[in-house]
Order: C-alpha cells, then structure tokens, then sequence
C-alpha cells in the first residue's frame, strides 16, 4: 500500500464509522443492522493480507471505540476488529478463496468480530446471553449481502494505484 | 521483508489496545477524556449527518413515517382514555404517572431539550445514543435524560457539543427503583431489549401493570418518581429467596428523537 492509499483507506474507515452511528442505525432492518465497517475491515483483510487487516482493524476499532455514542471498554473493538482482521488476512493469503469463498470468508468473519465483542464485553463484566448467536448469524447475514460491494472495491481500489505507477514510472511506491 | 516495520506497528497496536482495556476496566481517567476528545472532534460532522439522514427520511418516508405517527397516536389515545379510567377509579398512581410522563421536572432542575443525532449498532451489544447537547449546555455525566413516557437513561459521556447518553436497557446498566404502587425497593437492570427489576425484599407487593419509578440518588443528580417502566411479568414465588419481574420499559427506547436532560440547578452555568 502506497502512503497516499493508507491515507484514503483511514478517511474512509473514519467516514464508514460516522456514516455507521448516524444512518444505518436508523435502519429499521430486522435483529441486526448491515455493519459498513466491520465488512470493510474484512474486505481490506482479504485483498491485503494479515498485516494490513490487522492494521487497518485496529484503526477501525479505535474509532468505534471513540467516537460517540460509544460504550464498553475503550480499546475492545480495537483488539477484536484487529484480531479477526489478523485471522481473516491469514486465511485469505494462505487459501487465496474465489469469489464465492471469499464472500462466505467474510460473513464468517462478521459473526466472529460480534462473537468477540462479546467475550470483550462479558470480560468487562456484563451479562452475556444466548441471543448473541442470533446477532452473530444476522451479522454474518447482512455482511454477505454487502461482501460483493465489498470486495469489488476494495480490489478495484487496490488495481488503480499500481495501473497508475505502470504509466507514471518516477512514482516510487511508500515503504 | 518490507513489511517487517508494519509488522511491529501492528504488535504495538493491539498490546497498546489491550491496555487500553484494563485501563479503563480499572477506571482510569484518560481512556474516558478520550471519547470526550473524540467527541469533539466528530461531534460537528456527526450532527450534519444526522440532519441530513432526517431530511431525507422525511422526503423519502413523508407517508410511511405519517401512518406510523398515527399508529404511535392512536396507542398513546387508547393509553390514556384507558389512565383516566383507571383515574376515575380511585387510582393516585395513575394520575401521579401521567403528570410525570408529561415531563414536569421537579423543583431544582433545568430542562435541557435535544435530538438524538446517533445510535450504537445491535453489533456493539450497548444501548448508548448521542444527543445534540454537551458540556457547554451544562449538561455532566450522570444526569437524567427523559423522553415522552418517562426516563431514557444516563448521560455517560460528554464532549463540549454532544453527550453519549446510557439507555436504561444497556446490559451494564443498574438503577435503584421503586414500585410505585407499594413502595418496594427494587433493582432495576437492563437486559438488551427488555428490563428486569429485583425486589429487594421476597416478601414485597408488586403485581403485573405496576409502575416502577426511580428512587433517586442521594447527590440529587437523578430525581426520584421517574417513570422507568411497568411489570409485565412477574418470576419467582414469595417463597423464594428472591423474586423479579420483566419491566417493559416506558419510553419507546427503538425510535429515541427527542428527548431532554434534566440538569441539577446548582450545575447550572451563570
């Protein structure tokens, strides 16, 4: 990833998780609500690897653990968004999956993401029920619904810098 | 190899996150002036958002959101034909319940109204929500956030713009009640959706139908007679060692708009 290209994807992570508390809340979808942010950490994973999923989750994470009306434990998203970013990374890289695994890949990751914000919640010492399998299953619903538009732009995004630095060859990629 | 500072980046990140975590479990003070200086910062954008999410919606939904209206109008009728008869009967607690469900404040408390401009998702697994006031209202941590029907929750955080406000069906949260009809003590917890209240004592009166209401706390932040919610079932027998009752909550805490914060008077700016 070129410095320019972190730069984005940080502004866009920043504006899914606004975009996240403000809108899609509101959304009257049954048990769950489609969650932008989760899936695009996922996605990055996916099409960048472990490093870059972990990062990138982490950055996520601590944005959804700051910015109003966040509760819980501050940190908690970020060590379970960072984690299962790490996860997700690792398998895509290792089983590089095809389209139809990739989405699947995802949803599971959803539902792994709200299962660990459970454990983060019941280690901070609230009671934790049996409906998060439901939440987990719709999580992992609504995130496939929305993993094609996911991945179609993450790998998109992914292509356009490196098309650019084969025409314009003094552009030296960032560290 | 390139990729080995990135690697320690991320080792840092998610050791400096878990510390984060105890910090604030242990209740240090910089985990929490964080999400203040967070919200700060995003508090503006966020409001933006939220204006622009109600202005579309009621160009979008003007009829959808009309017929809901009248639905939600005509429950609060049949609500409130079905009080006055109660009223009629001889009950003071019903009286008593829609004076407060009218938003009288009590003496000693200014009326701070707001919107709400942002809720957390089913994923985080918190009921919080963000209100268009903050600290340059007066508005502090812990003080009463009210809406049509009775208490919302608390305010948990504050930002000098917004607040994070703590809906009593939080699974965290955990509030000193009363049935009013009896005058039992009861401890009030939030259980996702829903509300449970446990009777202090086993041997306490309470029935389906009754009102709980707040108790108050003894620093005068949170008023006492607030309507929190009514018994909707009731577990457990007078033989058991405790007993609890399902509370449904009496503010519609899923459709959260406008609401107020109660602000002690002697919080009050000059």
């Amino acid at each position: 990833m070129s410095r320019r290209s972190v730069v984005v994807t940080a502004l866009t992570l920043l504006w899914l998780v606004l975009l996240q508390v403000t809108v899609v809340t509101f959304l009257p979808t049954p048990v769950a609500v489609p969650d932008l942010v989760i899936v695009a950490v996922l996605a990055l994973a996916q099409a960048h690897g472990p490093i870059v999923g972990g990062l990138a989750g982490a950055w996520a994470g601590l944005l959804l653990d700051l910015v109003p009306p966040a509760a819980g434990p501050v940190g908690g998203w970020a060590l379970v968004l960072g984690l299962v970013g790490i996860v997700v990374g690792r398998i895509a890289a290792a089983a590089r999956p095809g389209p139809f695994a990739a989405m699947v890949l995802l949803a599971a990751g959803a539902a792994l993401a709200v299962l660990g914000r459970a454990a983060v919640l019941w280690f901070a010492g609230a009671p934790v029920g049996w409906a998060v399998l439901g939440l987990a299953a719709a999580s992992a619903g609504y995130a496939l619904l929305l993993a094609p538009l996911a991945l179609l732009v993450v790998t998109r995004a992914d292509r356009r810098p490196s098309a650019a630095l084969r025409t314009v060859p003094t552009e030296v990629a960032g560290p | 190899m390139a990729w080995r500072p990135a690697r320690y980046l991320l080792a840092g990140c998610l050791v400096l996150a878990a510390l984060l975590v105890l910090a604030d479990l242990r209740g240090a003070q910089p985990a929490r002036s964080l999400r203040g200086a967070a919200g700060a910062v995003v508090g503006g954008p966020e409001q933006a958002l939220a204006w622009v999410r109600s202005q579309v919606g009621s160009r979008l939904g003007g009829a959808s959101e009309a017929r809901a209206r009248i639905a939600v109008l005509e429950d609060e009728l049949a609500r409130a034909r079905a009080d006055t008869a109660r009223a009629a009967a001889g009950s003071v607690t019903a009286q008593a319940a829609r004076e407060l469900a009218a938003g009288v404040p009590e003496a000693g408390y200014r009326v701070v109204p707001a919107r709400v401009v942002a809720l957390a998702s089913p994923q985080d697994q918190v009921a919080s929500a963000t209100i268009t006031v903050g600290s340059a209202q007066g508005v502090a941590v812990g003080d009463a956030v009210l809406a049509p029907g009775g208490l919302a929750g608390l305010v948990a955080s504050v930002a000098p713009g917004v607040a994070t406000v703590r809906l009593l069906v939080d699974p965290s949260m955990a509030l000193p009640a009363r049935v009013a009809a009896s005058g039992e003590v009861a401890l009030v917890r939030g259980e996702g959706t829903a509300l449970r209240a446990s009777l202090l004592d086993p041997l306490g009166r309470m029935a389906v139908g009754n009102l709980v209401v707040t108790m108050g706390t003894p620093d005068g932040r949170l008023p006492a007679d607030l309507p929190i919610g009514r018994i909707t079932a009731i577990e457990g027998s007078a033989a058991d060692l405790t007993r609890a009752a399902a509370v449904a909550p009496s503010v519609d805490l899923s459709t959260l708009d406008r609401v107020a914060v109660l602000v002690p008077a002697a919080e009050a700016r000059p």
